[in-house]
């Protein structure tokens, strides 16, 4: 034991010595008693007795005792041999390595910069230490394991790591910054908690050595960065990060699209039409740039000659840190998809590659018998519905008597761009198109049955089987007697109301239906119907009856209307509710979505999702052929249908035994941004910044070593079980001195 | 005439609402505490054997001209029709003057106070019941000296003044009782009461001189000897080093072998200035400070009582009680 203020113990020992000379230097007589007058005193003879020993042994003992602690409590008293023990274990030292391959990296020489810098840190590494490296862009990878570094040799760890460097090089992704802080991190924590610590280690260091974690993350700390998953994330204290920043005085400027409007007729025509985002970055010293159309790599040979005339150059001022929403320029004669930004240092973020998406066409199936321009009959409406044909989508309605003569039933290539069904007739259809029908749904398709009479029961044939019966959905006429019905019980949550759900849309009083189907479900019935709206009429106990029922059949689903949107049965055609609803329908019987052309370098593409129907199904036996902007060709499994886009921008071929896919890669556009980001912005997130330690000099270390002192003694505290023990002594002292009082006084009162 | 030893047993009368001085002494503003007494001892009047004893300072004369205008009293013309004059106090009124030991010796007490406060007490007790009787009070302190003196008088703040002296922390040394009672022989020059309060534990050669001078300049002398319990019965278990209060003396003392002797010439020295008071016709009150201090007062009116009052007064307040005022 040691102490942290000895002096205070010399005082202790002085004080100590106190209460003996006390209680030696204590007057025979037991006291003075003063009296107003002596005048009628005579002395009687003193009967001093002399005390030269020790009278209360115990007593002085406590109280000595009660000092001492004392005065160790202010010595501030240690145990110096853990401090020793900390001292002689070395440190080691855990490294994850975590080194940035995303785009921005590709700037100037960043690359060559991070590979010296990651090559030091891996020759830094000692035979205690421990390293592992981790690339990451938009995802993590693993080049050296710590698994790895701890069953290779000692002497060729080294080899190993550089190896492992040396494979590594910058790619096209966004940059993921947290993911990759997290993953090092967890890697860190795991090798603590896995047991496949630093014991397991070949060559073991002493026992008590303490293990010093830390992520030595090599990057260029751009802007664009992703940070925001480490506000949700813990950092673990034991773990230090060491930011080794790279950082090129080059200036930079981005080029990316926004949302390509597919409203025209012709790729072309949405081209012309096309708005571009330039992002210029906070450290750029440039503000003048170019943009301009560039023939694809594939069809320069046959069209660059009529490109290069044609293109004609938009000049654009950006200031540094600022970003622009710009008009495209004309777009050439050749119709090369490839937009190029001009004036800045950095090509890797200055092409954008345009490939806008397909106009998608579908059919709306009107079985009916209905007149044309009646404004009176549900075609009357269905048909203006659909009227406008600017959107992404081209609805065109076809209404078809399906009892005339002329009329043959649909074969399933004939509905296969059907998105919806509408029957509306009263008689059943005959068979082959209701065998058509069901076939149709069960794939996927929406049919509407708009019920509309009681008598009807042409609807009854696309229902399963077991409820085609009429007993089990009654059909009766609305009870005339009442003036109107509203549609009262809307869930909201169905497909079908969900965009009319916010309160500022979700106001249905105003739709009136004058005379609508009571539609009565057995039990059977009611389990498979769902009903997401039904009428007011049903009162304070009961439900209303249904106005729209709908049965999942197959991959598709039959939806029933109660009532007609014409005006004669309701407003609902002339109300504003009717498009989002009838458009809901469309989309619900969708089969076939447009595949999305542009990406992300990087992304992973779901090469499933990239063919539907028929060819949906071919492509997934056969699997993908994927042609690169490098013009290699990479097989893909059918049954791993997943492709990460990291042979940097461009357009990507993908074909499979039915068709043929081209989408556009692009940089992300969080990778322009490329002006450094303060490691305050780190620091502010948790992450804990290792420091950088001074070089030792003599004063230091024994300066170093009272603060090593001083923390152990403040985490030790022994001062305070002193303090105690002083403090629970002097209660036995006053106990006792009052207790040998007390019979004191008895003696000498009796 | 004779005044026998005051007991040092506990009073009958204390048992009658007299206020225990040990309570009494507790109050920290000395004329509250001279209030609390004297109006205690007011209301205890009621009960009093003596009913009816009261000093009638004011009294009604019938006009003669030559009399000051001023003192004409208009509410009882206007009752009457007959002319009258007020007449005050400083003609018929006695001078008190108080004089309070404030030697060493008086600063001794085993009650929790002390006989110097006890004194004090007594003091301010006399002089704010004086006062209400619209009397003079004066007021002389001293130890081997005179301390403080202060003329007696009937005025306003006269009374604060004095309570203001009495309350004074004692600074004196040791008691000489002949000096400063020569002073007040000189100093007091009208005829009045002197009450002289005092332990009287000092030697008593030259005090018969004194107190003879002033009764021979017709003062009223009264001697008001405050002791403590236990200088009285000097009842000490332990023996121990006494302490001389005045002159610092050490005296190893056991006080089973000397108590006899002590109190032997304790009686010894009480005889003798029980002696000397008679001899002078001077009244002696030995108070032990534990009894009330009611008693003290009632000691000092049976005092005055005894003596009786000027014939002259007598005759008049009863002659103004069945005057013109009904104001008996």
């Amino acid at each position: 034991m040691s102490f942290l203020a000895p002096w205070f113990i010399v005082a202790g020992m002085a004080a100590i010595s106190l209460p003996v000379l006390f209680h030696f230097f204590r007057r025979t007589p037991r006291g003075r008693m003063p009296f107003s007058t002596l005048m009628f005193l005579t002395p009687s003879p003193p009967r001093l007795t002399s005390r030269s020993k020790l009278e209360n042994w115990p007593l002085l003992l406590l109280r000595a005792a009660i000092l001492l602690l004392l005065a160790i409590t202010f010595g501030r008293p240690l145990w110096r041999q853990l401090l020793e023990l900390q001292n002689d274990a070395p440190t080691a030292t855990r490294t994850v390595l975590l080194v940035d391959t995303s785009a921005s990296m590709r700037r100037g020489d960043l690359w060559s910069q991070a590979m010296s810098a990651a090559a030091k840190a891996v020759s830094a590494a000692g035979p205690h230490d421990e390293l592992s490296i981790m690339a990451f862009d938009a995802e993590v990878r693993k080049p050296l394991t710590l698994e790895a570094w701890r069953q290779a040799p000692p002497d060729e760890r080294n080899a190993l790591a550089q190896a492992a460097l040396g494979s590594l090089s910058a790619g096209w992704s966004a940059t993921q910054m947290d993911q990759a802080l997290i993953a090092a991190a967890e890697e860190l924590e795991a090798a603590d908690v896995g047991g496949t610590g630093m014991e397991e280690s070949p060559n073991k260091r002493p026992a008590g050595g303490a293990v010093r974690k830390q992520i030595v993350l090599v990057t260029d700390l751009q802007t664009g960065a992703r940070s925001a998953d480490l506000q949700r994330f813990e950092w673990p204290k034991s773990i230090d990060v060491k930011i080794v920043s790279v950082a090129t005085p080059t200036a930079n400027a981005g080029l990316h699209g926004l949302q390509t409007t597919a409203d025209a007729a012709s790729p072309e025509a949405a081209a012309e039409r096309l708005r571009v985002l330039v992002s210029n970055a906070g450290d750029s010293r440039r503000e003048q740039f170019e943009l301009a159309w560039q023939p694809l790599a594939a069809e320069t040979t046959s069209k660059q000659a009529t490109a290069d005339k044609a293109t004609s150059p938009t000049t654009t001022y950006i200031p540094p840190g600022q970003t622009r929403v710009i008009r495209a320029p004309a777009l050439p004669a050749g119709g090369a998809l490839k937009l190029l930004l001009k004036g800045d240092d950095e090509p890797f973020d200055n092409c954008l590659f345009i490939m806008p998406p397909v106009k998608e066409h579908v059919r709306v199936l009107h079985l009916s018998d209905d007149p044309a321009d009646d404004p009176q009959t549900l075609r009357y409406f269905l048909e203006r519905a659909f009227d406008d044909a600017s959107g992404v989508r081209a609805v065109k309605v076809e209404t078809i008597a399906p009892h005339a003569a002329t009329t043959r039933a649909p074969t399933p290539a004939d509905l296969e761009d059907v998105a919806l069904v509408v029957i509306a007739v009263e008689r059943t259809l005959p068979d082959n198109w209701n065998a058509a029908l069901t076939s149709w749904v069960d794939q996927g398709g929406a049919a509407l049955c708009v019920l509309p009479n009681a008598s009807a029961t042409a609807w009854r044939a696309l229902l399963p089987v077991d409820l085609q019966g009429p007993e089990h959905i009654k059909l009766s006429e609305s009870d005339r007697a009442r003036e109107y019905a509203l549609l009262g019980d809307i869930d909201f949550r169905h497909p079908l109301f969900a965009p009319l759900a916010d309160p500022r849309f979700s106001d249905f009083t105003k739709i009136r239906v004058w005379r609508h189907r009571r539609a009565l479900l057995d039990d059977a019935a009611a389990k498979q119907f769902r009903v997401p709206a039904r009428f007011d009429n049903g009162g304070s106990d009961a439900a209303g009856d249904p106005a729209v029922l709908e049965l999942a059949r197959g991959a598709g689903r039959v939806v029933l209307f109660t009532f007609g949107w014409q005006p004669r049965e309701s407003q609902l055609g002339v109300s504003s509710k009717f498009i989002p609803i009838v458009t809901m329908l469309v989309e619900l019987g969708r089969r076939i979505a447009p595949p999305p052309a542009n990406y992300d370098a990087g992304e992973i593409v779901d090469l499933a999702q990239l063919d539907a129907g028929a060819a949906k199904k071919a492509a997934a036996t056969k699997g993908w052929t994927i042609k690169t902007p490098d013009g290699k060709e990479t097989p893909v499994a059918a049954d791993s249908p997943k492709f990460t886009l990291a042979a940097g921008p461009g357009i990507y071929e993908v074909r499979s035994p039915v068709g043929l896919h081209r989408i556009a890669v692009n940089v992300a556009a969080d990778e322009s941004r490329t002006a450094p980001l303060g490691v305050e912005a780190l620091e502010a997130l948790g992450v804990r910044l290792a420091k950088d330690v001074p070089e030792a000099t003599p004063e230091l270390v024994a300066e170093r070593r009272t603060l090593q002192v001083q923390e152990l003694e403040s985490r030790q505290q022994l001062w305070r079980v002193c303090l105690a023990a002083a403090l629970g002594l002097l209660l036995v002292e006053t106990w006792y001195a009052g207790r040998s009082a007390r019979r004191e006084m008895v003696v000498s009162a009796s | 005439m004779t005044t026998e030893p005051v007991s040092t047993d506990a009073p009958a009368r204390s048992s009658s609402g007299w206020i225990d001085p040990a309570t009494l002494m507790r109050i920290k503003h000395l004329e509250m505490r001279a209030r609390v007494v004297v109006e205690g001892f007011f209301s205890g009047l009621h009960r009093s054997p003596f009913h009816g004893f009261s000093v009638e300072f004011t009294e009604y004369r019938q006009y003669t001209p030559g009399d000051d205008p001023r003192y004409l009293d208009w509410k009882l013309f206007a009752r009457s029709d007959r002319y009258y004059i007020k007449r005050f106090e400083d003609e018929t009124n006695l001078r008190c003057h108080l004089v309070v030991d404030f030697s060493r010796s008086m600063d001794y007490g085993t009650l929790g106070f002390t006989k110097a406060d006890y004194a004090r007490t007594l003091g301010a007790t006399l002089a704010y019941f004086l006062h209400t009787q619209r009397d003079a009070a004066g007021l002389t302190t001293f130890h081997d000296d005179v301390l403080d003196y202060l003329p007696a008088r009937y005025r306003p703040g006269h009374l604060r003044r004095l309570m203001l002296l009495l309350d004074r922390p004692g600074v004196g040394t040791s008691t000489s009782l002949t000096k400063p009672l020569e002073r007040v022989t000189e100093l007091l020059s009208k005829r009045g009461v002197v009450v002289l309060v005092s332990d009287f534990l000092a030697p008593l050669d030259g005090l018969s001189h004194q107190l003879a001078a002033l009764a021979s300049r017709r003062h009223e002398v009264v001697l008001f000897q405050t002791l403590d319990p236990a200088e009285l019965r000097f009842e000490f278990a332990e023996p121990a080093l006494f302490v001389d209060a005045e002159s610092g003396r050490e005296l190893y003392v056991d006080p089973h072998t000397v108590r006899e002797q002590y109190l032997a010439r304790f009686q010894a020295h009480q005889k003798q200035l029980q002696e000397l008071a008679d001899q002078l016709g001077i009244d002696l009150y030995t108070i032990s400070i534990d009894q009330p201090l009611e008693r003290a007062l009632f000691d000092y009116m049976q005092s005055r009582a005894r003596r009786g009052r000027p014939t002259r007064r007598r005759a008049m307040g009863s002659s103004a009680g069945a005057g013109p005022g009904g104001k008996a």
